[in-house]
């Protein structure tokens, strides 16, 4: 059937529909992430081809789709003022994608639309990329695959078949795409880039501390980081996860000070000379952008793939840029860092204090200081402080002006941020250098997979004071009020209603281990496909194939890719194999095959007993007879009824033996011709 | 300079292609005989792919990476589907029809596949020529007639069948020159003109015989041109001031009149074949017997369709060579 010109050029009208359904799916959750506009834009675009397409309104003139265009623009402006980042460039791509839907018409338009498609799909990955995420971008491109093969069908395909196609191209591409996403090499940032939702949507605590910042934290869920460790797992209460030093308090609020950070070396290959109090562990860290990590005690050696890491004197961890995305990294950490050797050198800093503020906090620790020899006399008094008549709870009273006043000898109530910056107070007031740590402590084991998740119900604010000849000291004095905290988790540590700020049943019941289950598969795919670095390629082909050498990983990418080939050409041959009606046609297939590689070939009008008789005749007198009783079998197993097992071994053995005999002479080639 | 080296390499190409499938009346495409090459829409999405593998790179996101490495596989899998679209495809020269220069001249070919989706999308046409698009249902022989612009006289052997496919994605063109044994004859493109006035006369050397007729009817007047006989110039009407004019003959239905070529020839041999096949098809039209006397060949008087068809043969294959 020869296809007319609109045949030929445009798309087939029964598939129109297919396209805009690719467009809508690959297009949908951006919405979530742009202005309202853009969505009622796409509504009116998709509303307006429909009617084109029921013949009802007209294509848009020129003068029509360049104000539509000028109005995008405008508006895109308009909504992004003055923001530089990924989300314009994002909103500008989909106005087009969804004005270039009114004008499609022919397959050149098609395809333009299914490439903006590909563009619109790899944003629906910068912009999330859980394994939803993940799920629906697998759907999207089967949603777009199959468009695409609707533009070049001029047949109309029925929903079944629509998807059949679409979805055995993707099944085939699929095993090309894991091994090219195993075996590609990963590269760093080529060239800084726009990071999306930047300034907004910052995860867990800020980087100051005011009392009460904390509690709100806590009331949330959400996943701050997961984390494996090599080996045995250590013990749940030693997990202080250290993320940022506050160490200047202004009255109200305590503050970090910035500090020259430098580059942290990569773990050595060599893991046998490391002491045994160390801890070797990776992190997977949700988004959060801000540029600090969580390392337990003093991070040694620390790596990641995406970004380069470092860290400061006061042994935190950095990544150079803010983690905008799900980031992995190792750390080797000490977890006793004995400095004995380092005397500290901003002694003061760690001292100050502003004057006239928390006037009986300050009496109290003179006292003790007075009285006390050691220091750690003075730790103890002041755990003991706390133990008598003090409790833990989410919902201490508001903060006044001399707020760790007020919670010392007033309210008594309060949260791990209350004992921490009270006690670090305390300590500044009776000489001793003292800073406040944030970050989380603990986890939720999550024994199918062997990893904990901290979440930001996790975390928590402890103290670190500096003794002499020891260094830095970790004291949490919220263990002293309530040891559950430290010891079985917040959850437990609360009671009653504090337990419902913080979502109440949610870690009871089979909810929880379903969650848990969902986790689990979340941090496999965190773990395999979306951070899956250089460093762990290299681990793979390590372990798979002894080496990470290039030449080792491109053979066995060739060998896979010639192993793949080679099936599909099996699988070709067995498709394409001829069937016989008769079992004697395949018998006699080999001496047809042969004859005919001696130019011996069976006329069109001939049956194969008098082709063979044919050939027979010029042959000597024992080929002769040998053809001849292939062809009497031939005859009896087809023409005589039905033949019998027996029988077709007889014509096979005949056959075998004839071309035995003539592995050696060919004299085949007919000597009387 | 350029063209004479894009012909050569054109040769070069061509003489390769037909050492791998040799000219034939009949051809099956498959693996020898089919080429393969991403094609601009192809050249595009590779680039597209570019795109959105540095999008993958410089965020660090894995999941935009397999998007780019997707694209990459559908690439590899789209090369296989477009060869199976063609592979199988049969295609067999039936014949041709013949034709006047200036005219298409369409060959039949017959096409089947046995593909479960039968070929689709298939544009054929000769090189150079026009192409269609055609779909093949599977296990049905399909007659198609694939024209060719018949440019010279005589023998017409048609360049390269270009049979060529993009199905199912765009991205590859998957193609073949196939060298199709076929041939047929392109009568020259008739030129109305004047019967000429020598017409008939025994200057010939050969002495073939002419047969005049006797009956010549007068028919009216034309304006003269230069090379008008002057015995058939009116020159009483030039006497009168009526300008120069030409007597006009017609042969009385019963004669029967021999075109001979020198009678035509003035200089240009084209030009004389294409007016003598235009007096064959006005004799022919008029049902009325005529013969041929070329240089190298006569064709006796006769009528009817074969007559005219060995008369325009003759006239398509006359090979002249000027003295």
């Amino acid at each position: 059937m020869k296809l007319s010109v609109t045949e030929k050029k445009d798309i087939p009208r029964a598939n129109m529909a297919w396209l805009m359904f690719a467009q809508s799916v690959s297009v949908l959750p951006l919405f979530f992430y742009l202005p309202v506009w853009i969505a009622v834009a796409w509504g009116g675009a998709l509303f307006w081809r429909i009617q084109i397409h029921r013949g009802i309104w007209f294509f848009p003139s020129f003068p029509v789709k360049l104000a539509l265009a000028v109005a995008s623009v405008l508006g895109i402006f308009v909504s992004f003022t003055g923001q530089i980042s990924a989300e314009p460039m994002i909103a500008f791509l989909i106005c087009a994608f969804i004005l270039k839907i009114i004008e499609m018409h022919s397959k050149r338009d098609a395809l333009i639309v299914l490439f903006i498609g590909f563009i619109a799909l790899s944003t629906q990955f910068l912009m999330a990329q859980d394994i939803l995420a993940g799920l629906y971008g697998f759907f999207s491109i089967f949603a777009l695959t199959s468009s695409w093969y609707a533009v070049y069908c001029s047949k109309k395909l029925s929903l079944l078949n629509h998807f059949k196609t679409g979805g055995i191209v993707v099944l085939q591409s699929a095993p090309f795409l894991i091994v090219l996403f195993v075996v590609m090499p990963r590269l760093g940032p080529l060239w800084n880039v726009p990071i999306p939702h930047q300034g907004q949507g910052r995860m867990g605590f800020s980087d100051s501390l005011k009392l009460g910042d904390i509690s709100e934290l806590v009331q949330s869920p959400e996943v701050a980081f997961r984390v494996t460790f090599e080996g045995r797992n250590p013990e749940v209460n030693k997990l202080y996860w250290r993320g940022l030093v506050l160490d200047d308090f202004d009255g109200v609020r305590w503050n970090p000070t910035i500090l020259p950070s430098r580059k942290i070396q990569p773990p050595p290959a060599d893991l046998s000379q490391l002491s045994q109090n160390t801890l070797i562990y990776s992190v997977v860290v949700e988004p959060h952008y801000y540029r600090w990590l969580f390392a337990l005690g003093k991070p040694l050696f620390a790596h990641s793939g995406s970004d380069t890491l470092q860290t400061n004197a006061q042994n935190l961890l950095y990544s150079r840029n803010v983690v905008a995305s799900k980031t992995e990294y190792q750390v080797i950490s000490e977890l006793r860092g004995v400095d004995v050797s380092t005397p500290l050198d901003d002694r003061a800093r760690y001292l100050a204090l502003p004057v006239a503020v928390n006037p009986k906090a300050r009496d109290l620790a003179l006292n003790w200081r007075s009285e006390l020899e050691r220091e750690d006399q003075i730790v103890t008094a002041a755990l003991q402080y706390y133990n008598e008549g003090f409790s833990y709870s989410l919902r201490p009273n508001g903060a006044t002006d001399n707020a760790i006043d007020a919670f010392l000898f007033e309210s008594k109530r309060g949260f791990c941020e209350h004992f921490a910056s009270s006690f670090v107070f305390l300590m500044r007031s009776a000489g001793i250098p003292a800073r406040i740590v944030l970050g989380y402590q603990g986890g939720e084991y999550n024994k199918g997979d062997n990893y904990f998740v901290v979440r930001q119900l996790h975390a928590h604010a402890w103290a670190e004071i500096w003794i002499e000849n020891s260094g830095w000291q970790v004291v949490d004095p919220t263990a002293a009020v309530a040891p559950d905290r430290i010891e079985l988790g917040i959850v437990e540590a609360l009671t009653g209603e504090d337990r419902d700020l913080i979502g109440s049943n949610w870690q009871a019941g089979l909810l929880h281990k379903l969650a848990q289950q969902w986790d689990s598969v979340g941090y496999s795919w965190n773990r395999w496909v979306l951070n899956y670095n250089k460093s762990r390629q290299d681990g793979f082909f390590q372990k798979f194939l002894g080496s990470s050498s290039p030449w080792r990983v491109g053979l066995a990418f060739s060998i896979f890719c010639s192993a793949v080939f080679g099936l599909y050409i099996l699988i070709q041959k067995i498709k394409t194999r001829k069937i016989f009606k008769y079992p004697e046609d395949q018998i006699v297939l080999p001496l047809v095959k042969k004859l005919s590689r001696e130019q011996l070939l069976r006329a069109r009008h001939e049956s194969f007993p008098v082709f063979v008789r044919r050939v027979a005749a010029n042959l000597g007198q024992s080929d002769h007879a040998a053809l001849s009783r292939i062809a009497q079998l031939y005859e009896a197993g087809v023409y005589a009824g039905k033949s019998s097992r027996g029988d077709q071994a007889q014509l096979r053995t005949a056959v075998h033996s004839f071309l035995q005999g003539q592995k050696k002479a060919t004299i085949l080639r007919s000597p009387a011709r | 300079m350029t063209k004479t080296r894009q012909s050569l390499f054109d040769d070069y190409l061509l003489k390769w292609v037909d050492s791998r499938n040799p000219k034939s009346k009949k051809h099956r495409l498959y693996h020898k005989n089919l080429y393969i090459f991403p094609s601009r829409v192809g050249l595009a999405f590779l680039l597209l792919t570019l795109i959105i593998w540095l999008l993958g790179t410089n965020y660090q996101n894995n999941l935009i990476l397999a998007l780019a490495y997707f694209q990459i596989s559908l690439m590899v899998v789209t090369i296989l589907n477009t060869y199976h679209n063609l592979s199988g495809l049969s295609i067999r020269y039936l014949g041709a029809e013949k034709n006047f220069v200036g005219d298409l001249v369409a060959f039949r070919l017959q096409f089947f596949t046995k593909n479960k989706h039968g070929a689709q999308h298939v544009s054929v046409g000769f090189k150079g020529g026009q192409s269609d698009v055609y779909e093949f249902d599977s296990a049905v022989a399909q007659n198609e007639s694939i024209p060719l612009l018949a440019v010279r006289r005589g023998k017409l052997e048609p360049p390269r069948l270009l049979v060529e496919s993009r199905f199912p994605m765009g991205l590859v063109r998957c193609w073949t020159w196939l060298h199709l044994d076929a041939e047929t004859l392109v009568y020259p493109r008739p030129i109305s003109c004047s019967m000429p006035e020598n017409f008939g006369d025994e200057d010939d050397s050969t002495g073939a015989t002419v047969v005049r007729s006797d009956s010549d009817d007068f028919n009216g007047f034309k304006t003269y041109q230069f090379g008008d006989a002057p015995s058939r110039v009116a020159w009483k009407h030039f006497a009168r001031g009526r300008g120069l004019m030409s007597k006009q003959f017609s042969q009385s239905v019963s004669g029967s009149i021999i075109l001979n070529w020198s009678a035509f020839y003035r200089g240009d041999i084209e030009q004389a074949l294409s007016k003598m096949c235009y007096w064959a098809l006005q004799y022919n039209a008029a049902n009325r017997p005529f013969g041929l006397k070329l240089p190298m060949m006569d064709v006796s008087v006769g009528e009817g369709e074969a007559h005219l068809a060995k008369v325009l043969s003759a006239l398509a294959e006359a090979d002249m060579v000027v003295r």
